[in-house]
């Protein structure tokens, strides 16, 4: 099968004054058509990042280093402004960000917001696209009049709702979910989880998934891929991360065990002690080692490579080699 | 009774809805209040860590804030340590908030970015005019620390907010309610915002500190699964009123309001074999605004179960059913019966 996007060695580091942040250092990823990817980790370790720079738009000051962003077999990076805007922006990878309900405009109608996305990437009569935008609030579960109404007088629920009809608007085959429902109440992330799932069988969508929680990936993504300052640690199945295997890589692992079980009484929960380090001078070696549990004299000397270790089953850990 | 440190009776919270200069003289559209808090009632023990549960709109944090004395209630009554303390005054209400303080949500607005970590730790005692010198206070400083274990202490005191992650700052913050000896603290959300890797040794921390000092929490959060490991009992809140209440694992393991079963059917799990499944939850739509309250049962316009009684009779109190269990639902057991049968056909 051929993949929708494919990510290959990416580097994007962010430029500040007191050095160049690596982001994102080295990350090659597929994307194949009608699947979802969970993209995981601790704050700052370039989820969001990487979300962004495959939709060309790189957070200043960052700037891509190195490495390809195949979308349909395309490289964006070098592309114009102008023809992403054409043609990939939108057109075939949209993104829902992070606080997304709080991105709308208090003084404008959602329909007016709504119409904005129509008009800048597609040239679209106002009343074929009025049609379009209630066929896809329809999709969404929600009545039409809300075109009329501005944001404030709808629920967060509502807001999440339309930004994701928003994201679809344009019929893009991939979409990227930052954090697409860590402002809402348990309630209403299980009704959202439901309604992606919903839509990625209904349109054949294949998903990015960027979130720090565990326990919600295990809902919605066939394939895991664990970050950890700028680079993959661990990339399975669903099956492989959460399985009775239990994963392998130890950072995964205590994610894991970080994670609150509501059905598991457990008397003391699990952290990671330490922070993620300064990816301005990354540890040498393995980057989890200062935190490390497992840690032995090469994770201090050496970075170890993702390797497979079983079919579909990457990790980058040297207790596997 | 000797045993409780903190004791909320009936207490209401109603909010007016602005009203525009001309409509006070037209009169025009009388707006309807704000019931944040409808009656609420709950006894906090000595050394007791209660969780106060909800969905944004529930009145959770409202009704901290009238614990925390930071709102005036409509009516009802709060009694503190054996002492009324519904209408304090001004240097009454001070002792009080020594007594009782609080840690709040965004660990990134609660402190002065211009201030040192000691400066945070010194407010207090300033505000509170704490008579003592500069040596001694230093060395509450310095015990507070070592209490929240930010070792070693001196390192910590000379830096700014901006120098510590989301983590440290909660300890901090939680160091700076210790310094003034409280007997009880609130905690609204206290690790929403903090990554899910230190979440836990926030908590952590603080159920040390708790357990250490013999301190009793009012913990308030959306977060069943911290609840269940963090605290002793559990009260689940919807649209300002109390649904159900009872001790943490009982209330998780065996709920008995429909909408506690909804709230915990809505916990995603860390397990395979779920991508390919939409379980649809026992509950509709969203919650209702609170200026606007449903009659009878007010659950009932989301409630699967609900049948005619409760949208017509009146809204059923809290009553006990099994070992310091409440909950507010007339068909809590013809549910579970029902749950039952469904879960029978299901498997076979």
């Amino acid at each position: 099968m051929n993949s929708l996007l494919k990510i290959e060695n990416l580097q994007m580091y962010y430029f500040t004054s007191k050095g160049a942040v690596r982001a994102i250092d080295g990350i090659n990823l597929e994307l194949f058509p009608g699947e979802s990817i969970g993209l995981v980790g601790e704050s700052g370790c370039g989820k969001t990042s990487l979300g962004t720079s495959i939709l060309r738009m790189p957070t200043p000051p960052g700037r891509y280093v190195e490495g390809k962003i195949l979308v349909d077999g395309v490289d964006v990076i070098p592309l114009p402004e102008k023809e992403v805007r054409k043609s990939i922006r939108w057109q075939k990878i949209s993104m829902v960000f992070q606080g997304a309900m709080n991105c709308l405009t208090p003084v404008y109608t959602i329909g007016h917001q709504m119409m904005e996305t129509l008009v800048e990437h597609q040239d679209m009569p106002r009343s074929d696209a009025e049609e379009l935008m209630r066929e896809y609030l329809g999709y969404v579960g929600l009545p039409p009049e809300i075109l009329q109404r501005y944001p404030h007088e709808l629920s967060g629920g509502m807001k999440q709702r339309a930004v994701i009809a928003t994201a679809l608007f344009l019929k893009p085959q991939i979409i990227i979910l930052d954090e697409p429902t860590t402002a809402l109440d348990v309630i209403v992330q299980a009704q959202i989880i439901n309604l992606l799932k919903k839509l990625k069988q209904q349109f054949d969508l294949s998903f990015l998934f960027i979130t720090h929680d565990l326990a919600l990936e295990a809902e919605i993504s066939d394939r895991i891929c664990v970050m950890y300052a700028g680079k993959i640690v661990e990339l399975g199945t669903n099956e492989q991360i959460y399985g009775i295997q239990r994963p392998s890589h130890p950072y995964t692992e205590r994610l894991l065990a970080a994670t609150p079980r509501l059905f598991k009484k457990v008397e003391q929960l699990h952290f990671i002690p330490g922070t993620p380090p300064d990816l301005i001078a990354p540890p040498k070696g393995c980057r989890f080692s200062p935190r490390c549990n497992k840690a032995f004299d090469r994770c201090f000397e050496e970075e170890p490579p993702l390797i497979e270790i079983e079919p579909g089953h990457k990790v980058a850990c040297w207790l596997f080699h | 009774m000797a045993d409780v440190i903190l004791s909320v009776k009936n207490l209401k919270k109603y909010f007016e809805p602005h009203q525009g200069f001309a409509e006070s003289i037209i009169g025009g559209g009388q707006k309807k209040k704000i019931k944040a808090v409808d009656d609420v009632s709950f006894d906090i023990k000595r050394g007791e860590i209660f969780g106060l549960i909800g969905e944004s709109g529930s009145g959770k944090t409202t009704t901290g804030k009238l614990a925390m004395k930071l709102l005036e209630p409509t009516s009802g009554q709060i009694i503190f340590n054996g002492e009324d303390v519904t209408n304090l005054d001004k240097e009454k209400l001070k002792d009080y908030r020594r007594k009782v303080q609080m840690i709040f949500q965004d660990p990134y607005a609660s402190m002065n970015p211009r201030f040192k970590i000691r400066d945070v730790l010194e407010e207090p005692l300033i505000i509170h005019k704490i008579k003592a010198s500069v040596e001694e206070r230093n060395t509450m400083i310095v015990r507070a620390l070592e209490e929240v274990k930010l070792t070693p202490p001196d390192d910590f005191m000379g830096r700014w907010p901006h120098m510590l992650s989301g983590g440290q700052r909660q300890r901090v913050a939680t160091a700076r309610t210790l310094i003034l000896n409280p007997m009880m603290l609130v905690a609204d959300e206290p690790v929403s915002m903090i990554d899910l890797s230190t979440r836990a040794e926030v908590l952590h921390m603080m159920k040390e500190v708790q357990k250490k000092l013999g301190l009793s929490y009012l913990y308030i959060t959306h977060d069943l699964s911290t609840a269940r490991y963090f605290t002793d009992r559990i009260a689940v809140m919807y649209l300002g009123r109390i649904v159900e209440i009872g001790l943490a694992d009982d209330i998780i393991d065996n709920p008995l309001h429909p909408y506690t079963q909804a709230l915990i059917e809505a916990v995603p799990e860390p397990e395979s074999g779920k991508v390919k499944i939409i379980k649809e939850l026992p509950i509709y739509g969203e919650i209702p605004s609170p200026a606007d309250i449903p009659n009878g049962c007010r659950f009932h316009t989301r409630c699967p179960y609900a049948i005619e009684a409760c949208k017509t009779e009146p809204e059923p109190e809290l009553m006990l059913d099994g070992e310091e269990h409440y909950h507010a639902c007339r068909r809590a057991h013809e549910v579970k019966e029902e749950k039952q049968k469904k879960s029978r056909v299901e498997r076979s």
